[in-house]
């Protein structure tokens, strides 16, 4: 993975948790930051955009209760095209058919998988075991 | 390998047929793992159906589709340049789609790829690239 960074938004400390865990599991050596709040996730980004350098990993919980992850990609979609540097896996607990449709239709998002994180579904997705 | 006429060969997992404007159709008709192995095999199919000259490649995915990593490695590579010009891959699940995502994102075709949700537009690209 060679990402520069990876950004967790999730409200729940938990999953967070597991997340990090699997991000040292891997010895990932960028920097990790985390957002309970999605608000404070799109505050940061718009601030911080223009001095992102290198790729950049977002791992993004769908249901959280005040802005759903599909809201934070429609706030940030317009960036995305196939040469922005923001790829993105939605980790979520929900497996409904019409959440993984939906994610599928957001060019950036590159993997779904269902809480909680673990290595074998981050290489899963790096290995194109799909 | 079953032969049923001379543009078409149907193998137990997809069928290949060579149509006009040189586009190669593959339809992978049951869940598949792409291995080295079956990887090899198209590639004889191609090359008998199509020798010495560069197609352009459709594939339409309805079945659960996993690639090996050494094949998707292989595919990253030259080789792809020497049998096809151009790609176009019909899937018609979202799981599938994001695995496309995937794969444009991270590791960049050699060749011009573009996924689709319908055969038709497929075509249509292919024909105008």
């Amino acid at each position: 993975m060679d990402y520069h960074k990876i950004i967790i938004v999730d409200d729940d400390s938990t999953s967070v948790f597991y997340a990090k865990d699997v991000l040292s599991e891997i010895f990932f050596s960028g920097e990790v930051l985390s957002f309970d709040k999605p608000n404070d996730f799109l505050i940061y980004y718009n601030d911080n955009k223009h001095l992102f350098i290198g790729k950049i990993l977002l791992l993004l919980d769908i249901n959280m209760p005040l802005k759903t992850g599909f809201e934070v990609l429609i706030e940030i979609e317009e960036e995305f095209d196939e040469e922005s540097n923001m790829d993105v896996i939605m980790v979520t607990s929900s497996n409904l058919k019409s959440d993984i449709e939906k994610a599928s239709r957001f060019i950036n998002v590159i993997g779904y998988v269902e809480k909680p994180l673990s290595k074998k579904k981050l290489e899963d997705i790096f290995n194109a075991e799909h | 390998m079953q032969s049923t006429n001379q543009n078409i060969i149907v193998l137990d997992y997809v069928v290949i047929e060579l149509l006009d404007s040189n586009i190669m159709r593959f339809e992978f008709t049951k869940d598949i793992i792409i291995t080295m192995e079956l990887t090899s095999e198209m590639i004889d199919v191609c090359k008998k159906l199509c020798p010495d000259r560069l197609y352009k490649s459709l594939k339409i995915i309805h079945h659960k589709f996993k690639i090996e990593k050494e094949v998707v490695d292989l595919f990253a590579g030259d080789i792809r340049k020497e049998m096809m010009s151009v790609e176009a891959v019909v899937l018609t699940t979202p799981a599938l789609r994001i695995f496309a995502n995937f794969y444009l994102r991270v590791k960049k075709p050699v060749i011009k790829t573009k996924f689709f949700d319908s055969e038709k537009e497929a075509v249509a690209w292919l024909l105008n690239n």
